[in-house]
């Protein structure tokens, strides 16, 4: 097909040019006189059929030329797609815009993200009458903005200029996909294209990839787009990034108490070449140190601060890291409370809870304060200011005994559990958050009571500490559980013998619950005589004291009672950048919950009880680090992974127009051609300078001196 | 009585000089050709007492031989040492000196006529290089004869050694354009029948012709004793073929026409040239006759010039 087939006339006519300029020249060639032809003719005989054929070649590459010329500006075109002849059939046009942080990168003057929002504007511009376009927002999950076709495009420019880009990663598979349905409504007649605005990060790619994983017994059976549906992608970003961000931070010990000191490790993550860089903490709003890292190299890119003795209270801290391209991601935010030393608070009677008591006053005087209650008295007790709740034999409890231990470990408490023979087991079914219901108390027979503990988790941060010095712990257990069910987000941490869980660990809301396998008395075993079971007992009370972690992830929504369990009334919560948070009322499970939503801007959110009350840091938000990584992506391995057929791949807004006019339209080889006819027209002009200059350069072998006396070159006297 | 001829031959010479040879020869050029002679290497048959040496015995100084006394001989000749010897009478002969007979063959046939860029035609070129012959020949008190000729003989002037004679055979060629057709080696025949007496020719001609035939007519003549020389006269164009575009060329003899590209022939023809020019120069080395090539746009007076000292040096 060509777009400008009159030029084909141009191409037969021009093929005749040349003849035609053949024959004109031997009209019009000039006729002069010549002493003699005998030599002419000679020569011409010589030299007749190498002539005739270099003539016939120049004739044949200036036809060429002609014929090519013709056909360059007939602009011929191959169609590969689209309904209309001429790409004139109108069309549906999902734009999918990608949203995660790393938008935010800084190409030149502009952010990607400016960029992107100006190409999605150039592309609903460039709609003609009859086309549609909707718009989807991709980020961890798509956001449709416009989520079915319309043909307004002043509504979608209008719309267009509220988004922003998100605090999160994005994933382009559901994005696509989302759009793939949107066009499923498209009318008959319709094209269908899909184009995605995004930047040359691979991470919005990896859900292909694990999709592929997923469908991996029969890789063509699911296509995320229907097979008429053309892709292009619009790539904005750099080929090389370079980015540099804090990635973690930890805390050792994880509770700071008042007057003893921390360590605080902080990761970084880096993406480009090694750098020399430098890690800032702030504490309080003032700088604490600096550490020099590099990154990233695994051995030196952790910078470690030790903390200074702190007052009680939740001290704000950051680390910051130099300025780069993506400054979004160069401060990591997070909080410190320094609590004053808590006591645990030990449930159950004076025998049960002998050996454990006994254990925290004389083995830990000072360290450890502990208070203790009967079963029965347990509600009286305010348990968020007990470090720990221990119990010792303390089954069954009531219902509201059950609950308030419950919301206890949801708000961040800790619970050990030491079973023991008052309880069935069917009072442990009551309770939601232990980490496994035993079914049946066994006898142990004498000759299998000798039994020894073995470390499954040997790097967990309860074992850790103590694993060392102690070797190889044996028991003699008479009495021991047979567990019904392990709760599926249980870990077993100690085992006895043939993998019989002695010690269960499950994280139940913001706090952990421990929970043994034998009991803390005489009659079950000699545990409570064993050398490990002072270290144990102490290392569990603080394990997992900790109330809050310094730090959350930026998120839509968060429930405060994890957080906060005595929050009593609807407190009012600002942002870093002091605007009101909403906090709306839910009802989960019967119950009223208050939830804070949109925490997604990276610092320190602050909250007010009441309006008397001075504002307290609540929570440091950061940015999910995974986006920070922003390894790129080539255009062989988008396609790889995704399997679209019709995926079509530009760096810039002008191959983008370009690669969606040849899409539909078809490609067009004029350029090409003009390209070959240049490069004939260099070999005509090379080739018929060589044979002119042949015949200039030709020297005549023959010389006379003044007086007429011949002197033949040897070649010429040879030839005679 | 002696001046007046002189005056009047030198009045004559002056008018006769203005009328005929300066239509050739610029008074610088007769200049440098005045003191430049025409010698022959072998003996020649003159009419008139010269410098050149002749098969006869003459009055000169030079003895040659002796023969026995006969009626007729002068008594003074006898040599008496000879006689005192032998008792019988012998007379001395002495070489004979004669003048030199030259004769121009000027080809006139239309190739002749052509002329490349603004250089003179070859034929204008050759009466030019005829006329300096003559100068010098006449300078010498030898003798000048001319056969103008094309497809025959056309004009044939006898030899004599004035300059009005040299001067209305140059008014010949004046009257004389290149006529058309060719036949060099029938009139080099020609000229062999008609000049019998052993005299120098001198051909100037462009030779296009079969060269076999040229060279077996040059071979009569010098069969017959004359001493030969051949003025090839050549123009640039046709001897290094340097047009710049395609042309239809027609010769100017055959009226033949020839549609050819310079550029694509150049080397060939470049080629068959050299070979003719070959063949000519050891057809003619072989009979000791002096070649040499003249072309157009070379300076004629430095032409004569050198080539006659070359001849004057090797006749030593």
């Amino acid at each position: 097909m060509f777009l400008a087939p009159l030029f084909l006339i141009a191409a037969g006519l021009g093929a005749l040019i040349p003849l035609a300029l053949h024959f004109m020249q031997n009209k019009r060639k000039v006729k002069l006189p010549f002493p003699t032809l005998r030599f002419l003719k000679a020569a011409q005989k010589r030299s007749a059929s190498r002539t005739r054929l270099e003539n016939i070649l120049l004739w044949l590459i200036r036809t060429l030329i002609m014929v090519l010329l013709g056909f360059a500006f007939s602009m011929p075109i191959i169609k590969t797609g689209g309904l209309g002849w001429f790409g004139d059939a109108p069309r549906d046009v999902a734009i999918i815009l990608d949203a995660s942080y790393s938008m935010a990168y800084k190409n030149g003057n502009a952010q990607i993200w400016d960029n992107a929002i100006e190409a999605a504007r150039s592309i609903i511009e460039g709609l003609k009458e009859r086309d549609r376009f909707c718009i989807f927002i991709a980020r961890s999950q798509p956001e449709a903005l416009i989520a079915e076709p319309i043909g307004n495009k002043q509504e979608g420019l209008a719309r267009l200029k509220t988004v922003t880009f998100g605090a999160g990663s994005s994933q382009m598979a559901p994005a696509i996909e989302a759009a793939s349905q949107a066009l499923k409504k498209s009318q008959s007649g319709y094209e269908k294209e899909i184009h995605v605005i995004t930047d040359n990060q691979a991470l919005p790619w990896q859900g292909f990839a694990h999709s592929k994983t997923a469908d991996a017994v029969s890789p063509e059976s699911k296509s995320i787009v229907d097979p008429g549906t053309r892709v292009f992608v619009l790539m904005l970003g750099v080929s090389n990034p370079e980015n540099t961000a804090p990635f973690s931070v930890t805390m050792e010990p994880a509770i700071v108490r008042k007057g003893s000191s921390a360590k605080i490790k902080v990761t970084s993550t880096r993406t480009g070449p090694p750098i020399a860089s430098a890690m800032t903490l702030f504490l309080d709003g003032k700088e604490a140190g600096r550490r020099q890292v590099t990154v990233p190299d695994p051995a030196s890119s952790t910078g470690e601060f030790t903390l200074p003795a702190l007052g009680v209270g939740i001290h704000e801290a950051r680390i910051e890291m130099p300025d780069d391209n993506l400054i979004i991601d160069n401060s990591f935010y997070f909080l410190i409370d320094v609590q004053e030393r808590r006591p645990s608070l030990i449930v159950g009677y004076k025998d049960d809870a002998l050996f454990v008591r006994t254990a925290l006053v004389s083995s830990f005087a000072g360290l450890v304060s502990m208070e203790m209650v009967a079963p029965d008295q347990l509600t009286t007790k305010k348990l968020t200011d007990y470090s720990s709740v221990i119990l010792c034999n303390a089954l069954p409890l009531t219902g509201q005994a059950i609950g308030s231990v419950e919301g206890y470990v949801k708000a961040g408490g800790l619970l050990i559990v030491f079973p023991g023979s008052k309880a069935t087991p069917e009072d442990y079914k009551a309770w939601a958050c232990l980490p496994g219901v035993p079914s049946t108390v066994n006898l142990v027979p004498t000759k299998e009571a000798k039994t020894t503990l073995s470390w499954d988790k040997p790097l967990h941060p309860l074992i850790r500490p103590m694993q060392e010095g102690l070797g190889a712990a044996e028991l003699s257990v008479r009495r021991k559980f047979s567990w019904e069910k392990v709760n599926e987000s249980a870990e077993v941490l100690i085992s006895m013998g043939q993998k019989h869980p002695f010690l269960l660990e499950r994280t139940y809301g913001s706090g952990k619950v421990l929970m043994f396998g034998i009991s803390a008395e005489r009659t079950w075993s000699n545990f409570p005589l064993s050398p490990f079971f002072l270290p144990l007992v102490l290392q569990c009370t603080e394990y997992g004291s900790r109330e809050k972690p310094p730090f959350i992830w930026a998120t839509d929504s968060l429930a405060l009672a994890d957080y906060f369990p005595d929050l009593k009334g609807t407190p009012s919560m600002t942002d870093p950048d002091g605007k009101a948070v909403q906090i709306r009322s839910m009802t989960e499970g019967g119950k009223a919950a208050l939830i804070a939503a949109d925490l997604k801007k990276p610092g320190i959110y602050r909250f007010a009880v009441s309006a008397d009350t001075k504002a307290q840091p609540a929570f440091a938000v950061n940015l999910p680090r995974k986006e920070s990584d922003l390894t790129p992506i080539s255009e062989e391995e988008i396609k790889s992974l995704v399997g679209i057929e019709a995926l079509h791949i530009a760096t810039d807004l002008a191959s983008f127009a370009k690669q969606t006019q040849e899409s539909r339209v078809g490609k067009t080889y004029g350029e090409q051609l003009l390209w070959l006819v240049l490069l004939l027209l260099v070999i005509e002009f090379i080739y018929a300078n060589k044979l002119a200059r042949r015949g200039r350069d030709a020297v005549l072998n023959l010389k006379a001196d003044s007086a007429g006396n011949l002197n033949l070159s040897k070649e010429a006297v040879r030839s005679t | 009585m002696s001046k007046k001829p002189h005056s009047a031959s030198a009045d004559g010479e002056d008018v006769l000089i203005k009328d005929g040879i300066s239509g050739f020869l610029n008074p610088a050029e007769m200049f440098k050709l005045r003191r430049l002679a025409l010698l022959s290497r072998y003996t020649v048959e003159g009419n008139l007492a010269g410098a050149h040496r002749s098969p006869k015995h003459g009055p000169s100084s030079e003895f040659a031989s002796h023969k026995p006394y006969g009626m007729g001989d002068d008594p003074k000749h006898i040599d008496w040492r000879v006689m005192a010897r032998t008792d019988k009478y012998y007379v001395k002969q002495y070489e004979d000196e004669t003048n030199l007979r030259v004769y121009l063959a000027l080809d006139r046939s239309a190739s002749m006529g052509y002329k490349s860029a603004d250089g003179p035609t070859k034929y204008e070129h050759a009466c030019r290089l005829a006329a300096a012959v003559g100068y010098v020949v006449v300078k010498a008190r030898d003798s000048v004869g001319l056969f103008l000729h094309s497809e025959k003989v056309d004009v044939r002037v006898d030899a004599s050694n004035s300059f009005q004679h040299l001067n209305n055979l140059l008014k010949h060629l004046q009257k004389s354009p290149p006529s058309s057709g060719s036949g060099i080696a029938a009139t080099l025949h020609e000229i062999a029948a008609s000049v019998s007496r052993r005299a120098l020719i001198v051909v100037i001609s462009d030779l296009l012709g079969d060269e076999d035939e040229i060279a077996l007519a040059m071979a009569r003549l010098r069969k017959q004793r004359h001493d030969v020389i051949v003025f090839q006269t050549l123009d640039p164009a046709e001897m290094d073929f340097k047009l710049m575009k395609a042309c239809e060329l027609f010769d100017l003899e055959t009226g033949e026409t020839l549609a050819v590209d310079p550029n694509a022939l150049a080397k060939d023809y470049r080629k068959a040239f050299e070979a003719f020019i070959e063949k000519y120069r050891k057809s003619f080395a072989g009979m000791n006759i002096d070649y040499r090539v003249v072309r157009t746009d070379q300076p004629l007076d430095n032409f004569v010039r050198a080539y006659l000292e070359e001849r004057r040096r090797l006749s030593k």
